[in-house]
């Protein structure tokens, strides 16, 4: 332990069934800059705020210094010398720049009632050493995002901390600007501050860290260092989604899920998993043969020109924060793939096509009509629908309801009953749950009642975000079958996916999105090599 | 005889034909005097249940919490008084016009106060709401003045088997229940009131199917104040009415929907009776404004032992 300055062991914490971290052991070096990866929802900011205080463990031990510190609060952990910063930067934004450095508690009762002057010039020193002293007297709220992101850097620095963990310390911030907080960083790491970092920007992680640790579902899948661990299987894998024989029965995908994954039956609570789980084994390593090419695509219909999406140059974000800066994407017949590691901003863009979120510039055109500056309720009219992450069923409306309000816009009702019925005859599951309220169903029977009210609205392009996400590995092949159904039917489908390797079977063209930008387009057939993909969707070219 | 209220609002305890300080009420009553207790008892309820509804189902849709609910069943009140005595009109007439009234005013008060600022936060609308409490409230009694106002008509007593409701009090309880089952059935078996449900339920997911939100709660707002207004205009029928008798009303209705579960449409019906009985069963036994503290009793041992409320969903968390 003597050369660990941060150590975890067996490190767990739930949020009621969810295993958010799950006995993670891991220990930091003196002097070094540890980088944490994983897809989202792979436990890592719940690990930091477990680790400072800011979460209550549910098993574990977490030292600093060779002191437990699990049962501190996180103001006491911040004291003792272990800093942290946020994914989003939450300065004091009435106070200046200044005052924001000021504002820390340092020294005992007396720092509340008086600034001394050693404080005064540690501010202005930091305030120096981050380049940020020309907006020493702004006020917080005014400042850029990458500002406010150093700003938060130095108020950390405040407290002298020895470690300091920060949680995606560049994302949303400009290139010019990102350059200089890796910079300070590397200065800061070359004092002989230990840092620890969540980057979802893979150039950051393989420019600045010496070691990396793969988290995926709550656990540490490999550590090493990056060239190691991005050609790790298992990290793939993470990224990519497993590779599962999508002929083969539930037991036979459950067996092949490696040890990594071992949790999830537990964790995602599906009926059928459950009843499995214990037949999970631990194989080590996932099946690498590339199954690909064996898998028939889904031939598209064509009959006669089909209607395009036609999206050219889009910016938008949130806030003062882009997060797709000028991406142009657009339907084509069959299923069109959006890809991109988390953070990348796909699901803004999907977004964005539907309505849902204003744009900054650029168009989207459907077909003939203009549908730049048109909401998703207008859009519907149009005939897109879009089905929201985790599906966005009324979770206390009952089935039918839901399906019913599906056809909301639908005037006539016999047309509405067909298509009720058609939709239970593409969801016969659904039928005997017509009465349940739509929270009673399971997280595979949400996606399902998600598509069969899609359906219902009878639209001609469904954009679906990640309908995979959150599902046991032996739905996902269930929700991706479900997308075929619907290019059977005459639709054309565009679809932001995580899970990379089981999207790519029933792809026809796909976009891959890393940092707000287009890295890739072209049909799925051309991404056949893995190695390539990989490289695209890390970012690294 | 009047019981104060912790907010300095009173409610006339007469009205209900039993002083709360009789001494010593016996525990068991004559059939006859506890069934009139129970006719009441649901009056009162389908009332509280009436201003509950309205008031979640703005909070439900629109995440507001309408501070001016109160207000707008005092607007009801004064729309059925001023209409009776000054023009001469059917008191029963004038109750559905006071509710269309109280519709377009309810849709005036949102384009005008609530639509410009649906994205700020709840603080600012909360203090807008209680801005435009103010405003109704002050303006009726500039108009009308502050003191206590009653109908013109002369209502006698019905007696069936043994139970004589006086009639203002049995049509206020027909209105009030017929209301309650138009509003349930609108909005359980009407496209338009799934439309408001599923908007009240998933803002978002509402307008990936085709709903037109920001319409949902022009309607929502008017329905609110058409409920609120309902529940006043049926009260002249049997109590004196004053400018500020909403307040009283209001607080218990926030009871009501917190009980019932925060927008939960059947649970605002459920915790309207059940603080319909408490009132009147408390004012009975009770005395002074004990009623009151078991009210708030009950509320605390309901938050105790399910925190979302009786009908509220578990929370997304």
């Amino acid at each position: 332990m003597s050369d660990h300055i941060l150590e975890t062991a067996d490190l767990t914490k739930t949020f009621g069934e969810l295993i958010a971290n799950d006995g993670i052991s891991l220990g930091i070096e003196r002097g070094e800059v540890h980088g944490i990866i994983g897809p989202n929802g792979s436990g890592k900011s719940t690990f930091f705020n477990t680790v400072t205080g800011f979460y209550e463990s549910d098993g574990g031990q977490v030292f600093f210094e060779g002191t437990d510190i699990t049962e501190m609060g996180p103001d006491e952990i911040a004291r003792n010398g272990l800093g942290r910063t946020f994914q989003i930067a939450s300065p004091f934004t009435d106070l200046t720049v200044r005052e924001n450095l000021l504002s820390v508690y340092t020294d005992g009762l007396r720092s509340g009632l008086r600034i001394s002057s050693e404080k005064r010039a540690r501010a202005q020193e930091i305030l120096e050493q981050l380049e940020i002293e020309h907006i020493a007297d702004h006020e917080a709220s005014d400042i850029s995002g990458g500002q406010q992101q150093l700003l938060e850097l130095g108020r950390i620095l405040m407290l002298d901390p020895s470690c300091i963990m920060l949680d995606e310390p560049t994302a949303g911030v400009n290139p010019a600007l990102q350059e200089r907080i890796l910079d300070h960083l590397r200065e800061l790491n070359e004092e002989g501050r230990t840092f620890v970092i969540i980057e979802h920007d893979m150039s950051v992680i393989s420019g600045l860290t010496d070691r990396v640790s793969v988290l995926n579902q709550g656990q540490i899948v490999t550590q090493g260092d990056f060239e190691t661990v991005t050609s790790d299987d298992r990290v793939r894998e993470a990224y990519l989604g497993e590779e599962t024989d999508p002929n083969a029965g539930l037991d036979d995908a459950l067996g092949e899920t490696p040890s990594t994954a071992g949790a999830t039956a537990d964790r995602l609570d599906d009926g059928p998993t459950a009843t499995t789980s214990g037949s999970v084994t631990a194989t080590g390593d996932g099946g690498t043969t590339a199954q690909t090419s064996q898998i028939p695509q889904v031939t598209p219909k064509t009959n006669g020109p089909t209607k395009r999406l036609v999206a050219e140059n889009i910016v938008t974000g949130y806030g003062n924060h882009t997060v797709i800066d000028g991406v142009s994407v657009e339907s084509h017949d069959g299923i069109t793939c959006i890809f991109g590691p988390n953070g990348s901003g796909k699901s803004t863009l999907l977004k964005a096509l539907v309505g849902a979120v204003p744009i900054w510039s650029g168009s989207i055109n459907y077909g003939e009509t203009d549908v730049t500056e048109t909401n998703a309720y207008q859009n519907l009219a149009h005939g897109m629908v879009m089905l929201p992450q985790d599906g966005g069923i009324f979770g206390n409306l009952s089935v039918r309801e839901n399906l019913l309000l599906g056809g909301y816009r639908i005037d006539d009702r016999s047309v509405r009953t067909d298509r009720f019925d058609t939709v239970l005859e593409a969801f016969p599951a659904l039928e005997d749950k017509l009465d349940a309220d739509g929270k009673s169903l399971s997280g595979g029977q949400q996606m399902m009642l998600s598509f069969g009210r899609a359906m219902m609205t009878g639209s001609d392009i469904f954009l679906l975000d990640e309908p995979s996400a959150g599902l046991a590995p032996s739905l996902v092949d269930d929700v991706f079958s479900m997308t075929e159904t619907l290019v059977e039917q005459g639709a054309q489908v565009i679809l932001v996916e995580q899970n990379v390797r089981d999207a790519l079977r029933i792809a026809n063209h796909v976009y891959i999105v890393a940092q707000g930008q287009l890295q890739f387009e072209g049909p799925a057939h051309d991404l056949l090599d893995e190695d390539e993909l990989v490289e695209l969707y890390l970012g690294l070219e | 005889m009047f019981a104060t209220f912790a907010i300095g609002q009173t409610v006339p305890v007469e009205l209900f034909g039993f002083s709360s300080e009789t001494a010593a009420v016996p525990l068991f009553i004559d059939l006859s005097i506890g069934l009139q207790l129970l006719a009441f008892a649901i009056l009162l309820g389908g009332i509280y249940g009436l201003v509950a509804l309205g008031l979640t189902m703005i909070f439900g849709v629109m995440d507001v919490i309408n501070f001016a609910h109160g207000a707008l069943m005092v607007v009801g009140m004064y729309a059925v008084w001023w209409m009776t005595n000054g023009l001469g009109l059917n008191p029963f007439l004038t109750i559905p016009i006071a509710v269309a009234l109280l519709f377009v005013f309810g849709v005036l008060i949102h384009l005008t106060t609530i639509a410009p600022i649906i994205d700020a936060s709840q603080e600012n609308q909360l203090i807008v709401t209680f801005g435009v409490l103010l405003i109704i409230v002050s303006t009726i009694e500039i108009a009308f003045s502050a003191d206590p106002q009653s109908l013109d008509i002369d209502l006698g007593s019905v007696g069936i088997a043994g139970i004589y409701l006086p009639e203002g009090q049995l049509y206020a309880l027909v209105f009030a229940i017929l209301a309650v089952i138009v509003s349930w059935a609108f909005l359980q078996y009407t496209q338009l009131g799934r439309a408001i449900r599923g908007t009240a339920d998933n803002r978002d997911a509402a307008q990936y199917v085709g709903i037109n939100v920001p319409r949902i709660d022009y309607l929502t707002f008017g329905l609110g104040a058409a409920l609120a207004g309902l529940a006043g205009a049926v009260i002249p029928l049997f109590q004196q009415i004053n400018p500020h008798l909403g307040d009283a009303y209001l607080i218990n209705a926030f009871v009501i929907v917190v009980l019932g579960g925060l927008g939960s449409f059947p649970g605002a019906l459920l915790g309207g009776m059940i603080i319909g009985f408490v009132h009147v069963f408390g004012q009975f036994y009770l005395p002074g404004s004990g009623y009151q503290i078991a009210i708030f009793c009950i509320f605390i041992l309901v938050l105790l032992l399910k925190p979302s409320g009786l009908l509220g969903g578990d929370s997304n968390e």
